[in-house]
């Protein structure tokens, strides 16, 4: 694991009676929860839904209609991006960036970190190095960003996201663009790093992600549907099948089984 | 997994061998633009001179060489080389900032707006120095009225409402110029607003270095000490915040820097296009996109490119070709020289 540990003074999440949307536009209202340190939530909805609006409100990048998301005693509007940063880690959904290599874009993940007129130094680059021996991709530290995969894309972004020594990380749909072998690294890497004490909020377009990482009794998982009803709760109680055949509009025969699986890497 | 196509220690010899090469043609270029000319010295007679400079101070009766050297030539040259490096810095400040490599410094109006203070002190056949005042100042109007029209407009990318305003604000003073070129004394006061906007280091006394010197270094402080900082403002907006970043005033620091490094390169020689588009895209292709490597090789080389432009079009014919029409027509095949260079390797 790490070997730059920081210290665990992870804040908790606490959202309350929050409404995300645009200024013309509610999308979802009514969202409470409370995301305790080191525990991992799991956001399910269909396209369109709104996870990725709820993800900008969380960061503080998209200020709430109404509620509010504090983290710690304070609203995450009243932080300064800097120390907001250092808290909480964003994973977006693929980007590409041109003309950069990997462990250049990882190594800037220490933005938070470092004064305004610095420059990353061997500290900053044995951390951004190490995050990426996390997820296996320390070979590919030289190589173009542009040059890679969309899978390889995403796992440099968790990378960049773990670089920054964040203890909550948000991931928007970490496995959407991943094959079924680099999927699998990816959800053993999240459950890996929940063990370690980092808080994993996370969205997916598969249930069984939700069964995987959010099994333990602090977790949780949260369903938005098409149009815009919010439930919140343990991953098994919430997502029962005819809970799931309503969430996706399919017919219950349809659905999978799906496991509480808890092998790990 | 797949073995790294290039190894660590690559990177890191290819620009030491970038920055080696081109510090040595810098210099290089700078000691033939001191030689040749209208009034040719000959190498030894240069060093001499040099020599003579700089152990046993300035002489009481200089010589014509001495002259040529330290009064003509030389703040010629420190000019051209401080305009190039300028220009090449502030565009690849303004295409990282715009994350678009085809982004000059022109794109918030800088030019245009300097174009149409000098202009209009050419019309009002106002002295030089007024004229090199009006240009700085209507560059950075320019810039200010394009940045004020684009916070007005809230809710949209900043970056589109930025080049937009741009776009718009920068054709209205585009048909300034017109309008004063039209209504300009087509004997005197237009063949001086034409061959100003196309731009010369001829007229550059040390008295307009003194001046611009200082101009170009108090702007280059805040690029300078952001090369780091400014990589992130290659990523998409939400990003960069959730990295840390405080994106509006980075992005005001790097276009105040960028704007008065263009308005004061800009007051001293007139337009001198496509260099601030051009090498830094050329840099690019050199040592990547990261800024704080970019940012000294950008304007070593926009520096030296400019005054080899320059000594070029003050030697190879009996006139004067300015260095807005060399720059280009010298500058296009090496850049796609470059380019085809550069993409083979990759391949």
């Amino acid at each position: 694991m790490s070997t730059h540990t920081p210290p665990n003074d992870t804040p908790r999440l606490t959202v309350s009676q929050l409404t995300i949307g645009y200024p013309r536009r509610t999308l979802v209202s009514n969202i409470s929860l409370t995301v305790a340190p080191g525990s991992a939530l799991a956001i399910l909805g269909p396209n369109g839904s709104g996870k990725t609006t709820l993800f900008r409100t969380l960061l503080g990048l998209l200020p709430p209609k109404s509620g509010r998301v504090k983290l710690g005693d304070l609203d995450t509007g009243a932080w300064s991006n800097r120390d907001l940063a250092r808290h909480m880690g964003y994973v977006p959904q693929a980007t590409n960036i041109f003309n950069f290599n990997v462990i250049e874009i990882v190594e800037m993940a220490r933005a938070s970190r470092l004064p305004w007129h610095a420059l990353p130094g061997k500290r900053d680059r044995d951390i951004a190095m190490d995050a990426l021996q996390q997820l296996n991709m320390a070979a590919f530290a030289d190589r173009e960003f542009a040059e890679l995969s969309g899978g390889e894309r995403q796992l440099v972004l968790v990378a960049r996201a773990l670089a920054s020594e964040a203890r909550i990380l948000l991931l928007d749909e970490p496995t959407a663009s991943l094959d079924f072998g680099n999927r699998l690294m990816m959800m053993n890497t999240l459950s890996r790093l929940k063990q370690s004490g980092v808080t994993i909020i996370f969205s997916s377009h598969d249930p069984q992600h939700a069964f995987q990482l959010c099994s333990g009794p602090d977790d949780q998982t949260l369903t938005i549907n098409k149009i815009g009803d919010v439930a919140v709760g343990t991953t098994a109680a919430l997502l029962t099948p005819s809970a799931l055949a309503a969430l996706y509009q399919v017919p219950e025969q349809t659905l999978p089984i799906f496991s509480h699986s808890s092998r790990q890497a | 997994m797949l073995c790294p196509r290039r190894p660590m220690s690559f990177f890191r010899t290819r620009t030491t061998a970038v920055y080696t090469i081109a510090i040595f043609s810098a210099l290089m270029v700078c000691l033939v633009a001191l030689a040749v000319g209208q009034f040719p010295i000959a190498p030894g007679e240069l060093i001499a001179i040099v020599q003579a400079k700089i152990f046993s101070g300035s002489s009481i009766a200089p010589t014509h060489a001495e002259l040529v050297v330290f009064d003509i030539r030389g703040p010629r040259i420190v000019g051209a080389f401080m305009v190039g490096g300028a220009l090449a810095a502030a565009g690849a400040a303004y295409q990282n900032l715009f994350r678009n490599p085809l982004v000059s410094p022109d794109i918030l109006g800088v030019s245009s707006g300097a174009a149409l203070g000098a202009v209009l002190g050419i019309f009002l056949t106002l002295p030089l120095l007024a004229i090199q005042a009006m240009a700085f100042a209507g560059g950075l109007t320019a810039v200010a009225a394009i940045y004020w029209v684009s916070a007005r407009i809230r809710g949209h990318d900043p970056i589109l409402t930025l080049v937009l305003a741009g776009v718009v604000i920068g054709s209205l003073l585009g048909s300034g110029v017109a309008l004063t070129k039209y209504l300009a004394d087509p004997y005197n006061q237009l063949p001086a607003i034409t061959y100003w906007l196309l731009g010369s280091f001829a007229g550059i006394s040390k008295t307009d270095l003194q001046v611009a010197l200082p101009i170009m270094a108090i702007a280059l402080l805040p690029l300078f000490l952001l090369r780091w900082r400014i990589n992130l403002l290659a990523l998409p907006e939400d990003e960069a915040r959730a990295l840390g970043v405080n994106v509006p005033r980075l992005r005001l620091m790097v276009i105040v820097g960028a704007t008065l490094m263009t308005a004061a390169s800009v007051a001293l020689c007139g337009m001198v296009g496509w260099v601030g588009l051009v090498v830094p895209h050329a840099v690019r292709l050199l040592v990547g996109a990261e800024f704080s490597r970019l940012l000294p090789l950008a304007i070593l080389i926009g520096g030296t490119f400019m005054v080899a432009i320059d000594t070029i079009g003050r030697s190879i014919a009996q006139i004067e070709i300015p260095p807005g029409i060399l720059t280009a027509a010298i500058g296009t095949p090496v850049f796609i020289w470059l380019m085809m260079l550069t993409f083979r390797r990759r391949d």
